[in-house]
């Protein structure tokens, strides 16, 4: 499904240049549970939004469905990216100022289909139907994150990106959190997750370990 | 629509930036009404307590001696009175309030005098504007103060000049100059008087010609002598400079500071733009991963200059004109009845114009949202 091959990723600082991925080749295979994981600046994040259509590589290759994504104009990538990619951070990046339903549909947007059923149908799902209408700061953070997830599973996308989706969330709303990402799994779907936690691992069917940039154990 | 959505919502949200940006929208506008009226009513007030200097332009006949007017203040020799229908009848020339006299001296009583007939002052097609002298009926007289002073003429009485008989209107006031030796009246009564019938000795006027550049002498010579070849022309420089260089400077100082004031606020509007893509970089972020392309941040940014332009337009008239309205009276007194008032012209340009300079400012800054790189603004806790 997902293909990286020999992709690399440098940063220019001040301080001068910093490779954040060198040389990374992997396969992620439709229906998948990968975790991705590493200590701070092992280069996850960069990875997953690398995959996300959302950060060009410096050098290498990103394949979607056999798909060179980073060939397509910025524009088509962007609506492909909306199609086939949800992706759930772990800072949540709800919009203040909209209630949850709108926020929800917010992803629906750059493909031009609202689909308030289901956006409806989603928060029912992930127990939010009576925060509908509530702005993200009345929101404990679990709720949040369970809205953000809901955003992703909007477009009913191919594959879930979720960088440390739980990193900032008491266990019970951790265990909510992965709960949903196995049911979507379960259901065919594909996920990648970046994480530093045990919880996340243990519901992967694959952990691919990163260190300075590279892939340091994949199984 | 949803974006429309988004906008609104947004400016709820973030009221403070929102009322700063508007604020900012308001003060241009309300200023360029403001200054825009009171521009107006300045210059037209400069010019009105100018023209009360009195005419800077006198056309009289060509084979006067100009040397002995300019000595006496009288020209010696007439000219037809038809001249001044001559001069106005033009169109588009350099001149207005047209005053056809005629002058003479005679001993009245023992005391010499000068007698002017004055003919109702006109103006040429297009350019109608309020007399600058009053206007004398026929069989009336306005006595000077030191013929009135020495000879005990008083309002009311009639008196008789070269035989005919004229009824006092008036006992003018000092005035230092000529003027107390004169007895005005109409021109009619002075040509029978003089026994110059269908005579004048001269044409008054004033000259358009203060933000001309050149001599203004030249051009109205040139325009003149081409409509009146049997007539000289002749231009108190002093009062013309005077009259120049006051309604000048009065213009210049509303040019220099009208600019000035938009550029502030344009400024200022810039400004809260950008800070209000800084605060955004994570939405903005978001909805380019969301697959939003570059028409909808746009949108989301310009839209909302927009809707700013468009209150600032509404507030800013209301409370340019306000201001006018409520200062300007006392401010310009003379002018400020016909000159300040509300103008609807105004509101359609600051609905047309507010909105597109609030758009112009926030321009950079929703530049600088379209281009932002996704991944580092979602990067950013």
């Amino acid at each position: 499904m997902l293909q990286c091959q020999d992709v690399t990723k440098t940063y220019r600082t001040p301080n001068g240049e910093v490779k954040a991925l060198g040389d990374v080749s992997l396969r992620i295979d439709k229906g998948q549970f990968v975790a991705v994981c590493g200590p701070s600046g092992s280069g996850k994040t960069t990875l997953l939004m690398t995959m996300a259509a959302m950060l060009r590589p410096s050098a290498g290759m990103v394949r979607f469905e056999e798909e060179d994504i980073y060939g397509m104009a910025g524009s088509e990538r962007a609506v492909f990216r909306a199609k086939n990619i949800g992706f759930v951070f772990q800072m949540f990046h709800l919009v203040p100022y909209l209630n949850v339903l709108e926020n929800v549909l917010l992803a629906g947007g750059a493909v031009g289909g609202r689909d308030g059923g289901r956006a409806r149908e989603l928060l029912q799902r992930l127990g939010l139907q009576h925060r509908m209408d509530h702005r993200p700061a009345q929101l404990s953070t679990g709720e949040r994150q369970r809205a953000a997830m809901a955003r992703a599973l909007l477009n009913r996308p191919k594959l879930i990106l979720a960088d440390e989706p739980t990193g900032n969330l008491d266990p019970d709303s951790a265990a909510s959190v992965l709960g949903h990402l196995r049911d979507f799994h379960r259901a065919g779907g594909t996920v990648v997750i970046a994480t530093h936690g045990p919880a996340a691992q243990e519901l992967a069917t694959r952990t691919i370990h990163l260190r300075n940039g590279t892939i340091e154990r994949d199984g | 629509m949803f974006v429309i959505r988004m906008v609104l919502k947004e400016m709820w949200h973030r009221k403070v930036n929102w009322v700063l940006a508007v604020l900012a929208v308001t003060t241009a506008v309300a200023f360029s009404v403001a200054f825009f009226t009171a521009a107006k009513a300045s210059e037209r007030e400069t010019a009105r307590l100018m023209l009360s200097m009195g005419y800077n332009v006198h056309v009289i006949a060509k084979d006067a001696d100009a040397g002995a007017f300019l000595l006496n203040g009288i020209p010696e020799k007439t000219m037809p009175a038809d001249y001044l229908d001559k001069l106005a009848t033009q169109q588009s020339i350099s001149y207005n309030h047209l005053l056809a006299t005629l002058e003479g001296r005679m001993n009245w009583r023992g005391m010499d005098i000068v007698l002017t007939g004055i003919a109702p002052e006109v103006c040429p097609p297009g350019q109608k504007k309020p007399p600058m002298t009053f206007q004398v009926d026929p069989g009336a007289v306005y006595v000077g103060y030191r013929i009135a002073l020495k000879l005990q003429v008083r309002e009311g009485q009639t008196l008789s000049l070269g035989g005919k008989d004229l009824k006092v209107k008036k006992c003018l006031a000092e005035s230092g100059g000529l003027d107390d030796v004169t007895m005005q009246c109409n021109l009619g009564d002075a040509q029978e008087i003089l026994n110059q019938p269908g005579r004048i000795t001269g044409i008054k006027a004033v000259d358009c010609l203060c933000f001309e550049k050149g001599d203004p002498v030249a051009v109205l010579r040139k325009e003149i002598g081409a409509i009146l070849p049997e007539a000289q022309v002749l231009q108190v420089k002093a009062l013309a400079n005077a009259r120049a260089k006051q309604r000048q400077m009065v213009h210049g100082i509303f040019a220099l500071m009208l600019p000035f004031v938009i550029a502030a606020c344009a400024v200022w509007i810039g400004v809260l733009a950008a800070m209000n893509v800084r605060d955004r970089q994570q939405e903005i972020g978001l909805l380019r991963a969301l697959g939003y392309d570059a028409g909808a941040i746009c949108l989301l940014f310009l839209g909302k200059a927009l809707l700013v332009g468009l209150a600032g337009a509404g507030v800013g008239f209301l409370l340019g004109t306000s201001l006018g309205l409520k200062y300007g009276p006392g401010i310009f007194e003379i002018t400020a009845k016909a000159m300040i008032r509300w103008e609807p012209t105004l509101l359609v340009f600051a609905c047309i114009l507010a909105p597109l300079f609030a758009t112009v400012a926030s321009f950079i800054p929703t530049m600088i949202a379209v281009t932002c790189d996704p991944a580092e603004a979602l990067r950013e806790e």
